[in-house]
């Protein structure tokens, strides 16, 4: 049966007679799904999601497909077998978007047997009834459709179960983005967005204009082609969700996907065009679209390249990282085993050496007497060595112990310099002590560790000055809390180079050993490790090399 | 047991979605087992029609009654157009066919005094 009062489509899908708003809410509809779609599908054949967004497109644009059809064909048996199917594929899209919903929040997960078993129990009416009576009666061959014959429990059903599985979708939401965080939290209300937003629009628009027809109080159901809007709105925020975030990992086919989706909108605004300067324009746009969109592409490809060749060196240098701390904690390890194992057999050789020196074995000739006293010297400095060393590996293991006091750091430097100001003179070095003071001087750290800071910093400097003076001042800076222990000498100096890295470990000036050969390089480490432990720092300044230096080992002033 | 469960949506979905296309095609496009509704003769003279009217003046009106009957009995007696066929607007021993006019207490009909 044909309808008569119509004219018969051109090639299936074009009749002069009806609007162009249907050929532009139509087309573009079902290929922005279906490229989207496909896309989403071949990046990822195997995942859930992505098949069931795929599905989802494909439904959608085969409801439109199908709405097409309906709209320009004459054939009442094409249009009444076709009719049916717009409840049917409708709830099974509700449906899907609800299960797609449910994987999407569970990364992937399948649902359980019990919740595609309600899927099912919600469908299955539909499906049966649709070739019945119950879904659609007749066919009317003047309007050339079948709204008049439509049942309309049939269509309550399908279209409560569509608000059914948009209300379901929301509840999922809610209680997802409760849970969420970071990111997820920023998909969440994108994808619910731009799901509810499609479902909405497309059941309501749908439901009312077509009831209003039914009903006979619109003349036919053209209105319900704005309702396919809502689907476009979503393929973009989906578009969104794959650049931004990388949901169904696609950054890259997904800017090709926008670009030839953007394409095929402007394409199909031909369609609307009814003069040459429209025509000429819309190709114009086109044309430029085509450029930008190439260069999007493009340009999203190099991203996408240097991301991932970033991605592979900060992987490597991770590995990398760990691979030095392992071989960083293995030295520490074996540094701290050998210096306990030499530091024994060096105890006796002094102890025996200086037993030697004081005669306890009986008188010794003088030049035994200096063989002997170079023993004692070398041990010494190789005892000294051992601690440094034991103490880096202290520092870098954590096992360095810390037992805080109040004591008065004034005082303890002064003992200190008058222990060495007869080492200082025996090189020809005056050693001055001053103070300036406004407080007592008081601090709270461990006492030994400050006393070997300060120890450390002046015998620096009676090593690296040849001659001259080392002036020691203690100060104080009561608004900020602070003393300091300024140690300046008119030794060596150092250069710029050198004062940027003398607190590293076995860093040594480049001109210590013209003074000094018997430094490790470890102890200005082990002092600024320590003050920064005791919440103190210890700086370093020098005019240059041959200009002298000063450093400065401050503490917070206990108060 | 487990393949089932993971399939248990596409095993029993996909088989119900061909049995409705198949019936469906059956019943609409092989049998044509369904009603067609038109536009039939009515004289405004004899009977209370439905009218159409072009223009607000209704200037060139059209009365109609509207005829419901079997889509597969028509096609036998028509084939697809209705306009080129006299059994279209008669019922005679179609049992299927109903010929109605308009209820004036409900719709805005028209008829001649006679």
């Amino acid at each position: 049966m044909i309808c008569y009062l119509y004219e018969a489509p051109k090639y299936f899908f074009f009749a002069s007679d009806l609007p162009q708003l249907l050929y532009y809410s139509h087309f573009p509809a079902i290929v922005i799904s279906l490229v989207v779609g496909f896309f989403v599908l071949l990046n990822g054949p195997k995942k859930l999601t992505n098949r069931l967004l795929f599905l989802i497109t494909v439904l959608f644009s085969l409801w439109v497909l199908l709405s097409l059809i309906s709209w320009t064909n004459t054939s009442a048996s094409l249009i009444s077998f076709i009719w049916p199917f717009f409840g049917v594929i409708k709830t099974i899209l509700t449906i899907l978007c609800v299960y797609f919903i449910y994987t999407f929040l569970n990364k992937g997960e399948d649902v359980s047997s019990a919740v595609k078993t309600v899927f099912l129990l919600l469908l299955a009416p539909v499906l049966i009834f649709a070739p019945t009576d119950l879904s659609i009666k007749g066919f009317d061959l003047v309007n050339c459709d079948a709204f008049a014959y439509e049942v309309m429990y049939f269509k309550y059903y399908y279209t409560t179960i569509s608000y059914i599985a948009i209300f379901w979708i929301f509840t999922l939401l809610i209680k997802a983005y409760k849970k969420a965080d970071g990111d997820f939290k920023k998909q969440i209300i994108l994808m619910g967005t731009g799901m509810e937003l499609f479902l909405f629009m497309f059941v309501t628009f749908i439901f009312i204009v077509t009831y209003y027809t039914n009903i006979g109080v619109l003349a036919d159901s053209r209105l319900e082609m704005y309702g396919l809007f809502g689907q476009v709105a979503f393929m973009v925020i989906l578009s969104i969700l794959i650049v931004k975030f990388k949901t169904f990992q696609t950054s890259l086919i997904s800017a090709k996907a926008l670009v030839i989706a953007l394409l095929l909108l402007i394409a199909s605004q031909l369609t609307f065009a009814d003069n040459a300067s429209s025509v000429v324009l819309t190709i114009l746009t086109l044309l430029l679209t085509t450029v930008t969109g190439l260069f999007l592409i493009k340009s999203v490809e190099k991203e996408i390249k240097q991301k991932s060749e970033l991605q592979k060196i900060t992987t490597q240098l991770e590995l990398a990282n760990r691979r030095l701390k392992e071989v960083d904690q293995l030295k520490s390890e074996f540094v701290s085993i050998a210096s306990h194992q030499l530091r024994s057999p060096l105890t006796a050789i002094r102890g025996y050496a200086s037993m030697v020196l004081e005669e306890s074995y009986g008188k010794i000739p003088d030049k035994a007497r200096i063989a002997i006293k170079r023993i004692e010297d070398s041990s010494k400095l190789m005892a000294l060595g051992i601690e440094d060393y034991l103490n880096v590996s202290r520092i870098e293991s954590g096992n360095m112990k810390y037992v805080l006091s109040d004591f008065n750091l004034k005082n303890e430097t002064e003992k200190i310099c008058d222990d060495l100001r007869t080492e200082a003179m025996e090189q020809g070095l005056v050693l001055i002590f001053r103070t300036d003071l406004k407080s007592k001087g008081i601090v709270n750290a461990d006492i030994g560790k400050t006393v070997q800071i300060v120890q450390n910093l002046i015998q620096n400097s009676i090593k690296y000055t040849v001659k001259g003076s080392i002036k020691v001042l203690v100060r104080d800076d009561v608004v900020r809390k602070k003393i300091h222990v300024d140690i300046e000498d008119t030794g060596i100096g150092m250069s710029s180079e050198t004062l940027e890295k003398i607190f590293q470990k076995f860093e040594r000036a480049s001109n210590a050993n013209s003074v000094n050969v018997s430094g490790t390089g470890l102890g200005l480490y082990v002092a600024i490790k320590m003050a920064e432990a005791m919440n103190g720092d210890i700086s370093a300044h020098s005019e240059g090399d041959g200009k002298g230096s000063r450093f400065t080992f401050t503490l917070n002033l206990a108060m | 047991m487990k393949h089932v469960k993971k399939y248990l949506l596409s095993y029993t979905l996909l088989p119900l979605v061909i049995f409705t296309v198949a019936v469906s095609y059956y019943r609409f496009i092989v049998t044509q087992d369904y009603t067609i509704g038109y536009e039939g003769l009515c004289d405004p003279t004899k009977n209370s029609c439905y009218i159409y009217c072009e223009d607000d003046e209704c200037n060139d009106p059209l009365y109609y009654s509207w005829i419901e009957r079997n889509a597969g009995i028509l096609y036998e007696a028509c084939g697809g157009l209705v306009t080129d066929c006299d059994e279209a607007y008669t019922c005679d021993s179609d049992t299927s066919c109903t010929i109605s006019f308009c209820d004036s207490e409900t719709e805005e009909c028209y008829q001649l005094n006679s």
